[in-house]
């Protein structure tokens, strides 16, 4: 009220710009407020001009001239420097004037005395005065230059109340579900800017002044909330949080938030929050991931394509099996004389064949599946086994050697099975077309696991003629040796073993051939690296 | 199809495949036909076990480990191991096939092959190694007979399947023509030969017709 008062003060009578009142809160309230505020600068002159009578008409011989301070006093209200020195100044020289007025041609006495004292009150009332609003003035500058970047900013920031929540958890209560929730109802937004409002989906900062972030909460925005509080509480002034939230159209929006407690301001009265709306960056990291997984999957079924004559044979060769092991019961059964035992032992292994074979594809149709990548417990041990048994027709047609080394107990992986086989394949089918030129009783595949402190580390090494180029350009995308090669299988590997914390680098075995080689962390410590 | 069926074939099937589901099958489906097996994992298995007596025949894997089926076939005959062979694979294409049947294969079944196919075939192979082997046993024979012959009676032979008469033999021979009867008859009693016409026939099989000499042109 003080404040529209000396605004609309300093408006009607100073040209004195002041910027708050761009602001431009009009209407009736500030009609009323310059009406209010020219009444009181009548009234002070008028002030001014009854004590000057009282000074002059009045017997009194008390020091009526001292009651022009109230005067400067009161015209500090209008918040101007000048007009503050020049009340002091008109005040002063009224009192000199009602002095010769009344005292004019006596000796000097105790009037002269009375006015000296007189003059002495106005001075220092105006220095005073004008020191406190230069000060003030200050103050206002830097609080205006607050306001200009809160509201200028281009990201969201409120101010909160969070008082009530401070009291409860000061009273020892632990921010639980119930403490979050109330403080999420009396977390009033003292200030907020229009990109705050923006981010909500409100047109206009107002709606969010003066209510609660209640509407726009998410489950995710609870324990976010409960987070801070916890922090808070634990004297951190400054904390970072990523949460959603959801606008009044029913959006979500997803956020980082940057709580900041300003020292000065105790017992949370005052907390400042700035948004940074994320929603698009987590929405490209979101569609990068699945361009990545769909490039994961064409891969991999590119590389079982390789695979594709192996694995018809794989699968064919348990189907031919076991139709002659059905078509030779038929003949056992229409023998002249039946031989049960013979029939029986057919139908055990027309259904071990069947099994087998339904296990190739199964082996087969994991690889083929699109699905997200997935959290399992890995045995590394068992996946390299089973990939080389897979491998294992396609690597005897190319007449290579497997050595593979494994020990006994591994400590425990975790991440996505099928993507690690993939990545095994890969290398080992890389292996493999490295040692294509090489003599057939000399191609030797060595796989090699070995466990490393906090993790296990992959070697795959072959006995090809190694690596001609700077091993890290194999890694590049596009980049390949082969002639129908795509260029991806590497740099793509290399992306799956990094996104389970790993890393997968190459080199020139120094007894010849390329190591290709991955390391991975434990499955504790990769969640602790997450 | 039923004919096949109940066929009970007679002779011994030697099946070489690494897989020893293949093999199993093979083997349910041969003994269930009468037929006797002999199952080996490898070539060298097969060698080692060597050649089983009777009419036999090898049902062949063309992929196998560390070597090929075909070149295994090619091996065999050059060695002069005239089994007949039944080639089986999983994958086969045309040169393949094309290869296989120009050394001789019985049959290039592709795997899943149907019973009878199989069968059939089998039992084609068996009847010309049984027939392979009934030659080599009157080829024997011949030789045999044709080792008890003096070199004067086959002298004579040799001239007489040429078309001579005796009176020219003789000349030939600066024998009598008498002689030349009694040698003659005794060619024909020792070689066991009904006619002159299956003494001829014989002595082509055995080749000793001797070639210098001609009837009108002596």
């Amino acid at each position: 009220m003080l404040q529209g008062i000396r605004k609309s003060f300093s408006l009607l009578y100073w040209s004195d710009s002041d910027g708050s009142m761009q602001e431009g809160e009009m209407g009736h309230e500030a009609e009323r407020r310059r009406l209010a505020a020219q009444a009181q600068s009548v009234a002070t002159v008028l002030l001014a001009l009854g004590i000057f009578a009282l000074d002059v008409l009045s017997p009194l011989q008390g020091a009526v001239a001292v009651l022009y301070t109230t005067v400067v006093l009161l015209a500090t209200r209008a918040h101007s420097r000048e007009l503050t020195l020049s009340a002091g100044f008109v005040c002063a020289l009224l009192a000199v004037a009602g002095y010769f007025i009344s005292h004019d041609g006596e000796p000097l006495g105790s009037p002269a005395v009375r006015l000296a004292v007189s003059l002495v009150a106005i001075a220092v009332t105006t220095l005073v005065s004008v020191r406190h609003q230069v000060a003030a003035e200050h103050r206002r500058i830097a609080d205006q230059r607050y306001r200009t970047i809160f509201n200028a900013a281009g990201f969201p920031i409120w101010e909160g109340d969070w008082s009530q929540a401070f009291a409860m958890l000061q009273g020892g209560r632990s921010p639980d579900a119930e403490t979050i929730d109330l403080a999420a109802r009396t977390a009033v937004i003292g200030d907020a800017n229009n990109a705050a409002a923006a981010l909500f989906g409100l047109t206009r900062r107002e709606e969010l002044v003066g209510g609660t972030l209640l509407p726009f909460h998410t489950p995710a925005a609870e324990a976010t909330l409960g987070r801070i509080l916890q922090a808070m509480i634990a004297g951190e002034t400054e904390i970072e949080e990523e949460t959603r939230f959801v606008t009044a159209q029913g959006e979500p929006v997803d956020v980082l938030l940057r709580v900041t407690l300003p020292p000065h301001r105790k017992e949370w009265k005052q907390v400042l929050v700035m948004a940074l709306d994320v929603t698009e960056r987590n929405q490209t990291h979101a569609r990068l991931a699945q361009a990545q997984a769909q490039l994961t999957h064409v891969s991999r079924i590119t590389t079982l394509g390789q695979l594709a004559a192996s694995i018809a044979h794989e699968v064919n060769q348990p189907l031919s099996a076991l139709i002659t092991y059905a078509k030779s019961g038929k003949r056992w059964l229409a023998r002249e004389a039946p031989d049960a035992a013979e029939v029986a032992d057919c139908l055990d292994h027309v259904v071990s064949n069947g099994t087998r074979a339904a296990d190739v594809i199964a082996r087969i149709r994991a690889l083929a599946r699109r699905a997200d990548p997935r959290q399992d417990a890995i045995d590394l041990g068992s996946l390299v086994a089973e990939t080389v048994e897979l491998l294992r027709r396609d690597l005897n047609t190319h007449d290579v050697t497997v050595a593979v080394t494994i020990p006994d107990a591994l400590p425990p992986l975790t991440g996505d099975r099928v993507q690690m086989q993939q990545v095994l394949m890969n290398l080992m089918l890389n292996a493999e077309q490295a040692m294509a030129q090489v003599a057939p009783d000399a191609r030797i595949l060595r796989v090699e696991v070995v466990t490393e402190t906090g993790g296990v580390a992959v070697h795959v090494r072959d006995s090809g003629s190694g690596i001609a180029v700077e091993p890290e350009s194999l890694f590049s995308p596009f980049f390949t040796t082969k002639a129908d090669g795509m260029g991806m299988g590497l740099s793509i590997c290399r992306s799956i073993i990094e996104s389970h914390g790993g890393t997968l680098g190459a080199a020139n075995h120094p007894e010849g051939g390329a190591v290709f080689s991955f390391r991975l962390p434990l499955a504790g410590q990769l969640e602790s690296a997450a | 199809m039923t004919d096949v069926l109940e066929t009970i074939l007679d002779g011994c099937v030697c099946v070489i495949d690494d897989d020893a589901e293949i093999r199993g099958s093979l083997d349910s489906l041969f003994r269930s036909a009468g037929l006797a097996v002999a199952l080996h994992d490898s070539p060298e298995a097969f060698l080692i076990a060597g050649p089983p007596q009777g009419p036999a025949c090898l049902v062949l894997d063309v992929r196998l480990p560390g070597t090929n089926g075909l070149d295994f076939q090619e091996r065999l005959a050059a060695e002069g191991k005239d089994i007949p062979v039944i080639l089986i694979t999983g994958h086969g294409d045309i040169p393949m096939t094309v290869r296989g049947m120009k050394m001789g294969a019985v049959d290039f079944l592709p795997k899943p092959f149907s019973d009878d196919q199989m069968l059939a075939a089998v039992a084609t192979a068996l009847a010309k190694d049984r027939e392979r082997q009934a030659g080599a046993q009157s080829d024997a024979k011949l030789k045999d007979c044709y080792a008890r012959l003096t070199p004067r009676e086959r002298e004579v032979l040799g001239l007489v399947v040429a078309g001579l008469m005796n009176k020219q033999v003789a000349a030939k021979m600066e024998l009598s023509e008498i002689t030349v009867k009694i040698h003659r008859g005794n060619v024909m009693r020792k070689m066991e030969a009904q006619s002159l016409a299956d003494l001829v026939r014989m002595a082509e099989l055995l080749g000793v017709r001797d070639a210098k000499v001609q009837r009108f042109n002596i």
